[in-house]
């Protein structure tokens, strides 16, 4: 703001006694003076006074006021420049050609002295605050340029949109054009954003919801460019939404700058993998969102004798290996895995999202069998060996880092004892990975040799007194454990895989028995064979069991393919397929289990079910509270869709009574007989057959 | 209340505007005053000079300079007067102009009397 000092006023009139008049009263205030006595003087003298406002007479020789006017605003720089038209009182007619001649205001003649002061001081504030708005209109114009931001409103009456120049330079668009609306802008978004921009500005629209939002835009010449929008709904003081603002700013080159930033702190150059910062902040989000129950291991893996390489071959060597080494390791990558390269010789990894050990092992075996095959350098063929130590949270340790430690220290002892091979932290966990990992080699072996056999536990109709068919149950003929029942197994077969032999090698032999039983007349049996949900996936089991019929000679209608529950509430719509599949083959189907899985009713009917087994658990307790409605219920149910019912581990005359009382004829369990091997099964038969004579007899 | 030619209703001098101005400046307002005084001759010489010529636009432009310092000081019967020529002068239709430039000189002597009072 000026002082009156700094003020200079120019007063063009060719009455030299209102020149001094207007000299005398103002100079008075300090103000400094100039004076023309007429248009022409006025304009030639104008460059040089630059004056900061202008008194103009309309009425004077040569030039008049009006046209002295128009030569002056015509001067580019000076078009905020207030002029005052000094115009005749009422003389309507000169105010307005004074207007038009671009004069700012008009004082009357004959002038009021009084005011006359007021009447300048407050043209020459007027001008001061027009151009200290110019200012900052051009130091945040600027300002945006810099920040490559651009600003938007849209007035919510009438949707009227407006966009600053900036913003237009950021669509590669030319000062001169414009947006006629919101949308408009929103349409240069990217195809793949545009509906997110859109959500959000109606959320900001009808819930008055702010928004900041990174999205990509498509500019006019087809570059695509980063930015982040900001806008919020502005309302009147009665709480009336008035208008939305926003503001656009590239952000493409500050993201380029953060990735970069981000890929030299969080990532190893030599081997693109996650480095030490990168894997400690995962693990510690992991142990900090993973669900309840989980666990999370970490493996320390150091490549054995990477130095004495580094030595013979040289760093550039050591550099070949470590590349080589990771991108192996990369293949071991999914969902689950987190890889690093944790410092110069050790890699880290971290498996997350299960909840047993058996993953422990898994992985262990495929680091290990990465350092089968040798990498080449130049004519060298190097064979390496690691070393790697296992830290569980929450087994051994109870935070990040200490079980990070805690993989190191067991890699350093693993290391220390030759190297290639692993350790846990704690010996606990070594001797169970070591029991597991024994476990599953033998089970590997039996299923060679044979030693996983069927027994076969009898189905009774008691009733018709007959024996229906029995259900072929999968045992462990241990040469030196001897029979080892499926608890001990089952689970290690399920989550190794080891499954899927072992239940064809136990469908074989039974299939194979039971023609044989068939052929030798011991009896007509339907046989009952168990699946795992794990011959449904990515496995044509129709075939499979097709296959096994055609080699034994067993007739389809002699096999009853068991599933459970469990199975048909988790892999539903697939499942019902393979079923389909397994129907057209001629087998009957038959649920396990059934009551512990919450099927519902409409879900059964989906299934091509011919038999129902209610599980043991009710038998057992048929007589305590709920079971025994439980169990008329899923009888009676059965029933109506037209299903048979066998209910399992019938063990006393109670239980059966209760079945009997209720409907079910049909029983397996001890009741009658244990699951029993296949050369016992013929002396069963006989013996039952004869017992049931003797009832007859009796009867 | 309208005035009409010759405005005898009106003051010599309004002193709505004179005093507040005398205020305003002091011994400066008799300064400016004689300014105009001794300026006020010549340039109604100049007058008498274009009615001769019947110069109108010279007749426009003189009644206009000496009416708007008139003004400024709240001379306000020779103000009006000048602006009664001027307008005519303007329109072209000058109506008894001497009797106009007459009227003029007396009103003028009216103002140097009535101040030369104070």
């Amino acid at each position: 703001m000026l002082t009156n000092e700094q003020t200079k006023i120019f007063i063009v009139d060719d009455d030299h006694v209102t020149r001094h008049l207007v000299r005398k009263i103002l100079s008075n205030s300090g103000y400094r003076i100039f004076e023309a006595s007429d248009g022409s003087e006025a304009i030639q003298l104008f460059d040089e006074i630059e004056p900061h406002i202008i008194l103009m007479d309309v009425m004077m020789p040569v030039i008049n006021g009006y046209d002295a006017c128009k030569a002056i605003r015509e001067k580019a720089n000076f078009l905020e420049l207030p002029i005052i038209m000094l115009t005749g009182l009422d003389d309507v007619e000169s105010v307005r050609a004074s207007l038009d001649a671009g004069a700012t205001d008009f004082i009357s003649k004959p002038i009021n002295w009084v005011l006359f002061e007021q009447r300048v001081q407050y043209a020459l504030n007027a001008r001061s605050m027009h151009e200290e708005l110019q200012n900052q209109k051009s130091r945040l114009s600027q300002a945006q340029t810099l920040a490559k931001l651009g600003s938007w409103e849209m007035l919510i009456e009438d949707n009227a949109f407006f966009c600053s120049e900036e913003l237009l330079h950021l669509l590669a668009l030319s000062p001169s054009d414009k947006l006629s609306d919101l949308n408009e802008l929103v349409n240069y978004s990217h195809p793949a954003d545009k509906a997110t921009v859109r959500a959000h500005i109606l959320d900001a629209m009808i819930k008055g919801i702010g928004y900041q939002l990174e999205h990509r835009i498509i500019s006019n010449d087809g570059s695509e460019i980063y930015v982040l929008q900001h806008a919020d709904l502005i309302k009147d003081r009665f709480g009336n939404a008035i208008k939305l603002m926003g503001t656009v700013q590239d952000v493409t080159e500050l993201r380029s700058t953060q990735a970069t930033i981000h890929r030299q702190t969080y990532y190893d150059l030599l081997t693109d993998l996650p480095n030490r910062h990168f894997f400690t902040n995962t693990v510690t989000k992991s142990i900090v969102t993973m669900e309840d129950d989980n666990i999370v291991v970490v493996y320390m893996l150091t490549l054995d004798n990477l130095r004495n390489l580094s030595e013979s071959l040289g760093y550039k060597a050591t550099e070949t290996v470590l590349i080589s080494f990771s991108s192996r390791l990369k293949t071991l990558l999914n969902d689950s895995t987190v890889i690093s390269r944790f410092n110069d010789n050790t890699f880290a990894i971290m498996s997350t999202g299960f909840q047993d050990l058996s993953h422990v092992t898994q992985m262990t075996e495929a680091i290990m069998a990465l350092t089968s095959k040798s990498i080449s350098i130049d004519t060298h063929d190097i064979f390496i060996s690691v070393s790697i130590g296992i830290s569980i949270y929450p087994i051994d340790n109870k935070s990040a880092e200490s079980t990070i430690l805690g993989a190191e220290n067991a890699m350093l002892n693993a290391s220390k004892q030759g190297g290639g091979r692993y350790l846990f932290y704690n010996e606990k966990s070594n001797k169970e990975a070591q029991d597991r990992l024994e476990i599953e080699n033998d089970m590997r072996k039996g299923i060679q040799r044979g030693e996983f056999i069927p027994f076969y536990q009898p189905q009774i109709d008691v009733i018709t007194g007959t024996i229906t068919g029995f259900e072929a149950l999968a045992r462990w003929n241990h040469p030196t454990k001897g029979i080892i029942s499926p608890f001990h197994f089952i689970d290690i077969a399920e989550k190794t895989g080891l499954i899927l032999d072992l239940s064809r090698s136990i469908i074989e032999q039974a299939c194979r028995q039971n023609q044989q039983w068939i052929q030798a007349g011991i009896g007509k049996f339907v046989l009952g064979v168990n699946l795992s949900i794990k011959q449904f996936i990515d496995h044509d089991i129709g075939k499979e069991i097709s296959n096994i019929l055609l080699q034994s000679g067993l007739s389809a209608t002699q096999l009853d393919v068991e599933i459970t529950e469990s199975m048909a509430a988790t892999e539903a719509a697939d499942l019902i397929n393979a079923l389909q599949k397994l129907k057209k083959v001629g087998v009957t189907i038959s649920m396990d289990d059934f009551g512990t899985g919450y099927s519902s009713l409409n879900q059964l009917q989906n299934f091509p079910v011919d038999t129902i087994k209610i599980d043991r658990s009710f038998i057992n307790d048929i007589q305590g509270p709920g079971n025994g409605v439980m169990v008329k219920t899923i009888i009676a149910m059965s029933k109506s869709l037209g299903m048979n019912v066998i209910a399992e581990g019938v063990e006393n005359l109670a239980q059966l009574d209760m079945l009997l009382e209720h409907g079910c004829n049909k029983i397996q369990g001890y009741l009658y007989s244990k699951p029993l091997p296949a050369d016992e099964v013929c002396d069963f038969v006989a013996s039952f057959d004869n017992s049931i004579k003797d009832n007859q007899k009796v009867l | 209340m309208t005035s009409k030619y010759p405005f005898t209703e009106l003051p010599t001098i309004d002193d709505t505007i004179a005093k507040p101005l005398k205020k305003l400046l002091g011994d400066d307002f008799f300064d400016l005053v004689n300014d105009f005084f001794t300026d006020f001759p010549s340039k109604f010489s100049d007058l008498k000079a274009a009615r001769t010529s019947n110069d109108v636009d010279s007749i426009f432009r003189i009644s206009h300079t000496l009416k708007s310092s008139s003004g400024s000081f709240g001379f306000t019967r020779l103000y009006k007067c000048l602006e009664h020529l001027e307008v005519q002068a303007r329109n072209n239709n000058i109506i008894d102009p001497d009797n106009q430039i007459k009227l003029l000189e007396q009103e003028f002597g009216i103002v140097v009397s009535t101040l030369s009072e104070d």
